[in-house]
């Protein structure tokens, strides 16, 4: 469902978004009563309480889990929910510890922390991580600027003294062998934002012309069977995505074509 | 003379608004495209500042980044 249009642009422009992965769901076992499963979702409100929802559901799972096991989310469904909780108009005023990553004590398994570490969710989410060491720039205090460029990485606050650099690396998983895990080292207190943006593209789209391909596991084991309809198109959108990142012309997500820096 | 400094300084602005057609259809970006935060307590800091609400997409994901469903190289470890 998130590879239709109709539903990841609803998600995209109405919907914070978590990858719920198992220790942060056994952390919160408590809270809502069992962890959510792999392709499992759930929507909540805005203070975080589930929505459930009124469709029959497989398996006997609880009315508030919604995707393979319960409820489809469909466009009808999120325009129920964000007609119910409308968001503030107009783009999102961003803040960059919104989406720094933490390390959480789990309440609920001694020893265990969440989210998983930078590394797993990096190669789990396809997507190179960013650390921050020294000030932050001011173009990370700029909604505009995150607008653009916080979906690009994960961000990971690095030291806090010293100079102020961005360092841009990707993790080795999937990745071909010989390729540099470093991928641009960033003097940022020496940057405008429009070159700090600029490189991080650069960065970005380095990283996206040999991003791994989506893992096939799920396609091809006896479990995966659930998927098997979409694998077609799987494949090939992450083929037409690394056809535009070799050509160059791919776009970082949630940019329109021609539209103009805003920051 | 100013008109055409003024021009030159506004240039690239100008090429990315005349972008390449070649631009204009894009592949699905799906799961790229959302704002991902990595907590739930995160989550719900943005949520009250935007009024959105939350979506959550559960895991299999575990600590060391493994899962069973690696099959070769060039695949990742986790699902789509």
């Amino acid at each position: 469902m998130l590879s239709q249009p109709p539903v990841y642009s609803r998600l995209r422009d109405g919907f914070v978004a978590v990858r719920f992965d198992w220790e942060q769901g056994n952390h919160y076992k408590d809270r809502f009563g069992f962890i959510l499963g792999t392709g499992d979702q759930m929507l909540l409100t805005p203070a975080g309480e589930p929505i459930a929802h009124d469709k029959p559901t497989q398996e006997g799972r609880p009315g508030v889990v919604y995707g393979r096991h319960g409820c489809d989310t469909t466009p009808a469904v999120l325009d129920a929910v964000l007609a119910k909780y409308p968001p503030k108009a107009g783009e999102p005023d961003l803040k960059l510890e919104w989406f720094l990553w933490p390390h959480k004590p789990s309440a609920a398994r001694r020893g265990g922390f969440y989210p998983v570490p930078t590394e797993a969710a990096a190669g789990y989410a396809r997507l190179p991580l960013v650390v921050v060491d020294g000030p932050l720039p001011d173009a990370l205090h700029n909604s505009a600027f995150l607008r653009w460029h916080v979906r690009q990485f994960i961000w990971v606050r690095g030291r806090e003294d010293g100079e102020s650099r961005l360092t841009v690396r990707r993790v080795k998983d999937g990745l071909k062998p010989g390729l540099p895990t470093e991928l641009a080292t960033l003097d940022a207190a020496k940057m405008t934002p429009a070159e700090l943006g600029e490189a991080l593209d650069r960065a970005w789209l380095t990283y996206m012309r040999d991003r791994p391909m989506v893992a096939k596991g799920y396609l091809d084991n006896p479990y995966g069977g659930w998927m098997r309809g979409q694998a077609d198109q799987m494949l090939g959108e992450d083929e037409a995505v690394r056809d535009r990142a070799l050509k160059g012309t791919l776009l970082p997500p949630g940019r329109t074509p021609g539209e103009p820096r805003p920051y | 003379m100013l008109f055409v400094s003024s021009l030159l300084a506004a240039l690239p602005q100008l090429m990315l608004a005349a972008a390449p057609a070649a631009e204009a259809a894009q592949p699905a970006r799906g799961a790229d495209e959302l704002y991902w935060v990595p907590t739930l307590e995160q989550a719900r800091e943005m949520a009250a500042s935007t009024g959105r609400p939350i979506f959550l997409m559960g895991y299999s994901l575990v600590g060391d980044g493994t899962t069973y469903t690696k099959t070769s190289d060039e695949a990742c470890s986790g699902v789509y």
